[in-house]
């Protein structure tokens, strides 16, 4: 239990460190919390009437919001059905960062609820056998039960495999793999429960079809997917970059010569224990046997051992000199880390056979040992190598293109599926010419001198019909664009789910009156507020759990000095 | 710059920030106070239960001034009043009667007086089957020709009621003492053979309650806790009509019929209150059906037009106008 | 053998301790104006004057209350009421009666549009007046149709009524299958036996969902603290009825509680000049609301294919 406690302590520690680019993101972060915080509490004072909400649209943007972090949340975890029903390795580590990215939006699902009560203080009606909770009539009550549920599911499975993580203990099956499963019927739950509680209400017409759960579950995994492909991006950049803070670098040239080989010999083995005393539990026999398939290189400085996009089997031991790792990323060169001798490179692509994602390139006069991908099963038969093999693996974080691509995959259906349905919704309301089309009219050409939604609606078809040729497209594979797409998927989804559905709901109300809606900037203010937070949940988040998935914050190093800043493990000496 | 550095900006940038921050919530004076138009008050006239007109019944229970319904001053008993008609068969109105617009029936198809009134008796009202009625059973009047309404006025479903849809269960309350210092007056005095029962009734510290009660803030509550004892109580006893005891007391239509069913139970309850109010019209608040002339006026029947009470005030300026078919003021 | 590689252009690392103090310094640095931004965020707290007391917080659910827990609520409105108002009221807790269901007809040939009935509830049933809560809205529709849509909410002309209309007040519908008491999450709506839909003011979240059940929009939400004109104030109350609410709640029509349950017509009828409007126990063979729905030809509901069953009844005199 008390070291628990240590963890726990440690995690919340390395919280507050970071370099300067962490403290003013969390900064900025802090002040629009605040911002927002105070608003609320103008809100609390005065009542809602500080919102632009009235009786004739009584729901706004705080549950606008909700409805669409509500399917960023069941979309994050829908990314564990590839990791475990079809075992894709790729996305093993954005496992949990979409679980995480779950956690946060969850908790801002909860405060947008929160701040949209009129009574907030009278929560404690609400719990099941000290107030009255209408369950199962009412859907909110559902509501209540699967949101809290899905974020204590999340929890313990983001806590309980980083603290395996941290403890470098293998995580017990029965833990987390039963919880996984639920989780992921539990996703499709909360998002279903969240559309029964608009489709349940006979006297709203616009909302009372059966094709709202449908499209909220497509447009959930269009969304959610989208914003995980930009979060990994950012986790990849902010947490390979070099501690020197040197943002760039020229390409180095093509070699003037190739490198120089040999065959490599039992002494090479010997020279490499010196740097990895691991590889001295090697026994002979496994030695002689993979001696064949590895050689060593004699490389000059701005030589490449291993090219970006290149597919190999050869994995890399570092016996002397220094090699940087750099990665283009739109035209730029950044480096990734740079290695020492002991250190490894090129051994993930080498094992699974996957495109190279950085190019290699000696920053001195260097010998490294190259391994086939056979010989370095071999060499990781001993268990002390496997282990440190795969701990220097990790430290590295798995967030291959391959994984990006998986996601586009999944964007690219979700968003085919829920222009289907927008087409389909479009037909049955226009088509027929009954009268129950009123709100859809309001929404789509607007009735009488009232359309101001229109503009939005048609802003947000534009952006899902473009991310959706766009993903269709090939050109969505490189990264530049993929972005582009991922943006206009969240931000048409965000305009489609939030003021495209909920708001029209209201206009006319049920006796025909036309009111519209514009948020107060009070409002305004509550909701950049929540989304900060989240934002800064999440943010610390992964302040937490990549070092213990890197294997830099773990129980090993309980008592040593913290690492601090951004500092890669190559950069501290070995040896 | 080195990194060191760098943070120490950003950590120096994010301190002033945060104490910005502070300033400004403590100086910021509460927030967008909302501007809106104050919305008045709405006037009380909208608020007024009292019906359009008052009957002549009404007229004789409140001891109202009664001049303009004798007839003889200026007609003479011996000549019924001659109807002037003019070139299209309308009637023409006497000056003296200039008040009157006549207006009942479309095609001037009910403009002769005496299709109402009884020309050889001023003071009596005609319908179409001979009988004599008086002015405070002009209902019966009106019933003989319209026949579905006059129906649905005797089951309640046509006209105004007031009061208690529970006709049993109908205690009088503070509110329906409209003049507590009338009732009292009456009842300590005597005035009128049913007050003269109601105080006989009294205990003697609740007579002397009466007897002391002065119209002010102090005395008030008890006396009309006394009241309202003696009042409720008589209503869920026997039936306490005499014909001598009411001798003097014009009773209503709804009174003497429902007398007539020799009423028990819940109806006997609705009976006594109901004598109450008859014996004291001006002072307890009615709770029967109007006639229809509280509603209509007789020679005028069609229900007059009015200004209507200010619509809903929305709480947001944005739209807040109507549907498809805007109907614009 | 080789010396370990040199990471580029590091600059010489401090001092130790001048490295604790300086980021000790900037951590108390930070930490400080947090903290007194995030205590002065919380200000607009100070000037709330309705601030929930401990008392209020901790208020029972209405069915879970005993006939003494009821007595000392009660007192305590009261008291709150005397205090705000400077009227000391008489709030009761009334009790459905037996043997009574209630219905409302309203005949759409005799309702001119006036809106007494509007502002009679709102007087009676002590409702905000500034922002204006109003539990009848009276439509305006055209002859010939009963489209909502075509209704118009702000007529104002010089005089009702108006030739080619015909006017429709709507308030709630007390219905037998009421959505809103299905939705609302911790059952401060229900039914009673009389047939009322209450609302339990103290236990009330203002989630706002019931308002978007209803399909007749009922239901109204007090945005602020609302606000009774003194001179206004309404002493004679109930705890399910017209006692005064508090910023936050949910409230709507209730058929007048304090006056039904006590024998008498709301004030939306009383005040109606037309007589338009009627109301009594439909269980009772011989109220006028049971002649009604016996005699008449043609009544309808609104809205009645949502299955909601409303006691409200619009009736022509056919």
């Amino acid at each position: 239990m008390r070291n628990y406690f240590v963890f726990l302590g440690r995690c919340a520690g390395i919280a507050f460190e970071g370099d300067w680019r962490y403290y003013a993101w969390v900064g900025l972060l802090s002040v629009i919390c605040l911002l927002g915080l105070h608003a609320y509490c103008r809100q609390f004072a005065q009542g809602l009437i500080v919102t632009g909400m009235s009786d004739e649209v009584s729901w706004g943007v705080y549950i606008a919001n909700f409805t669409f972090l509500v399917g960023v949340a069941a979309a994050a975890v829908m990314m564990v059905i590839p990791v475990y029903i079809y075992k894709n390795e790729d996305l093993h580590d954005l496992v949990i960062f979409g679980e995480l990215l779950a956690v946060a939006a969850i908790l801002m699902c909860l405060a947008f609820v929160t701040v949209d009560l009129g009574r907030p203080d009278r929560f404690w009606h609400l719990i099941p056998g000290i107030g009255q909770f209408n369950f199962p009539r009412s859907m909110l009550s559902w509501d209540v039960i699967v949101l809290n549920g899905y974020l204590l599911l999340n929890v313990h499975i983001c806590g309980y495999l980083l603290y395996c993580r941290y403890r470098k203990s293998k995580p017990g099956k029965w833990f987390y793999i039963p919880f996984v499963f639920i989780a992921i019927v539990w996703a499709v739950s909360i998002h279903t429960v969240t559309a029964f509680l608009y489709v349940g209400l006979g006297g709203r017409p616009f909302w009372n079809s059966s094709i709202v759960g449908p499209r909220f579950l497509a447009s959930a995994f269009t969304a959610g997917p989208a914003l995980i492909i930009l979060a990994m991006q950012v986790v990849r950049r902010v947490t390979s970059s070099a501690s020197a803070g040197v943002g760039s670098r020229e390409a180095g040239g093509a070699p003037a010569r190739p490198p120089q080989r040999r065959a490599a010999t039992a002494e090479d083995l010997v020279a490499l224990t010196r740097y990895l005393p691991e590889i001295g539990t090697v026994p002979m026999e496994l030695r002689q046997r993979l001696l064949p398939m590895a050689e060593v290189l004699e490389v000059e400085p701005g030589d490449a051992l291993l090219r970006q996009g290149e597919t190999s089997d050869k994995a890399f031991f570092i016996l002397r000199g220094c090699v940087v790792v750099k990665r283009q990323e739109g035209g730029r060169f950044r480096i990734t880390r740079t290695a020492g001798p002991g250190e490894q490179f090129g051994e993930i692509t080498a094992l699974d056979g996957t495109p190279r994602t950085a190019t290699a390139f000696a920053e001195e006069p260097s010998l490294v040992l190259s391994l086939s991908a056979e010989a370095l099963r071999l060499l990781m038969k001993s268990p002390q190598v496997e282990k440190i093999v795969r701990s220097r693996m990790s430290e590295r974080l798995l967030i291959t293109d391959r994984a990006l691509m998986t996601l586009r995959s999944i964007v690219q259906v979700s968003m085919l599926i829920n222009v289907f349905l927008l087409a389909n919704e479009v037909f049955k309301e226009f088509y027929s010419g009954n009268l129950h089309v009123v709100s859809s009219k309001y929404l789509f050409v607007g009735l009488e001198h009232h359309h101001a939604l229109v503009p939005w609606i048609w802003t947000a078809i534009a952006f899902n019909l473009a991310a959706m040729v766009l993903l269709i497209l090939p050109v969505s594979r490189s990264l530049k664009w993929l972005n582009v797409t991922c943006v206009l998927c969240i931000v048409g989804i965000w305009i489609e789910k939030g003021m495209g559905l909920v708001i029209p709901g209201f206009i006319p109300t049920p006796l025909g009156e036309v009111m519209e809606y514009r948020p107060s900037l009070n409002e305004t203010l509550v909701c950049f507020g929540i989304w900060a937070f989240g934002l800064l949940c999440y943010t610390v988040f992964l302040r937490m759990s990549v070092p213990i998935l890197q294997g830099r914050l773990s129980k090993e190093n309980e008592g040593a000095p913290e690492p601090s800043r951004h500092l890669p493990a190559a950069a501290s000496p070995r040896g | 710059m080195t990194t060191n550095a760098k943070t120490g900006i950003t950590v120096a940038v994010i301190s002033a920030a945060f104490s910005a921050l502070a300033l400004a919530f403590l100086t910021d004076g509460g927030g967008p106070h909302l501007t809106r138009p104050p919305i008045a008050l709405v006037d009380t006239n909208f608020l007024d239960k009292a019906t359009t007109r008052q009957s002549y019944a009404d007229l004789v229970r409140t001891g109202a001034d009664l001049s303009d319904f004798d007839c003889y001053v200026c007609h003479d008993k011996k000549h019924p009043p001659p109807l002037r008609l003019d070139t299209n068969q309308n009637i023409i109105v006497a000056t003296e009667h200039s008040d009157i617009v006549m207006g009942h029936g479309r095609h001037g198809r009910n403009n002769n007086c005496f299709n109402c009134h009884n020309e050889t008796n001023l003071t009596l009202l005609q319908p179409r089957d001979g009988r004599d009625l008086t002015f405070a059973d002009s209902t019966q009047l009106c019933g003989s020709c319209h026949g579905p309404t006059y129906r649905d006025w005797l089951a309640g479903a046509h006209g105004r009621i007031s009061g208690y849809w529970d006709r049993g269960s109908s205690p009088f309350a503070a509110e329906d003492i409209r003049d507590l210092s009338a009732v009292v007056d009456r009842l300590r005095k005597q005035s009128d053979l049913v007050s003269a029962f109601v105080w006989q009734k009294l205990s003697i510290p609740e007579q002397a309650v009466l007897t002391n009660y002065r119209p002010s803030a102090s005395t008030t509550n008890q006396a009309q806790e006394v009241v309202l004892r003696a009042l409720n109580k008589i209503i869920g006893e026997p039936s306490f009509y005499e014909s001598e005891r009411f001798k003097k007391i014009p009773l209503a239509i709804a009174t003497t019929s429902l007398l007539q069913l020799n009423p028990t139970g819940d109806n006997l309850i609705y009976l006594n209150r109901l004598l109450l109010e008859d014996t004291y019209p001006a002072e307890l608040a009615r709770s029967t059906r109007k006639d229809c002339v509280n509603c209509h006026n007789p020679h005028s029947p069609p229900f007059p037009s009015r200004k209507p009470a200010p619509g809903p005030h929305p709480l947001r300026e944005i739209g807040g106008t109507t549907g498809p078919q805007t109907g614009q003021e | 053998m080789d010396k370990p590689p040199q990471s580029p252009a590091r600059p010489p690392a401090p001092p130790a301790n001048m490295m604790g103090r300086r980021s000790f310094l900037r951590t108390s640095a930070v930490l400080t104006t947090g903290l007194a931004a995030l205590a002065a965020s919380l200000k607009p707290l100070l000037e709330m004057n309705d601030f929930p007391t401990m008392q209020r917080f901790l208020q029972k659910y209405y069915k879970e209350m005993t006939p003494q827990d009821m007595d000392k609520v009660l007192k305590r409105i009261e008291e709150e009421v005397k205090q705000e108002y400077g009227l000391r009221p008489h709030v009761r807790d009334l009790k459905p009666m037996d043997g009574v269901e209630f219905v409302y007809c309203l005949n759409l040939t005799r309702c001119i549009g006036c809106r007494k009935c509007v502002h009679a509830c709102v007087a009676e049933n002590n409702q905000s007046r500034d922002p204006e809560i109003q539990y009848i809205r009276v439509l305006r529709l055209p002859d010939g149709s009963l489209d909502i849509d075509k209704a118009d909410h702000f007529y104002a002309p010089e005089s009702v009524p108006e030739k080619g209309y015909f006017y429709m007040p709507v308030q709630c519908q007390q219905c037998k299958n009421p959505p809103c008491v299905k939705v609302c999450p911790v059952h401060a709506t229900w039914q009673e036996a009389d047939g009322i839909t209450v609302i339990d003011y103290d236990w009330c979240i203002g989630c706002r969902y019931c308002e978007a059940a209803c399909p007749y929009w009922a239901r109204r939400f007090n945005f602020t603290k609302p606000a009774i004109p003194k001179e206004r104030l309404n002493p004679d109350m109930a705890y399910l009825g017209n006692r005064p609410r508090r910023q936050g709640v949910m409230e709507k029509c209730h058929f007048c509680i304090q006056r039904a349950r006590a024998g008498r017509y709301p004030a939306c009828l009383e005040v109606c000049p037309a007589g338009a409007r009627k109301f009594g126990n439909i269980l009772d063979p011989n109220s006028e609301v049971s002649y009604i729905l016996r005699s008449k030809r043609v009544f309808i509901q609104l809205k009645e294919e949502m299955g909601t069953s409303p006691r409200f009844f619009y009736y022509f005199d056919v």
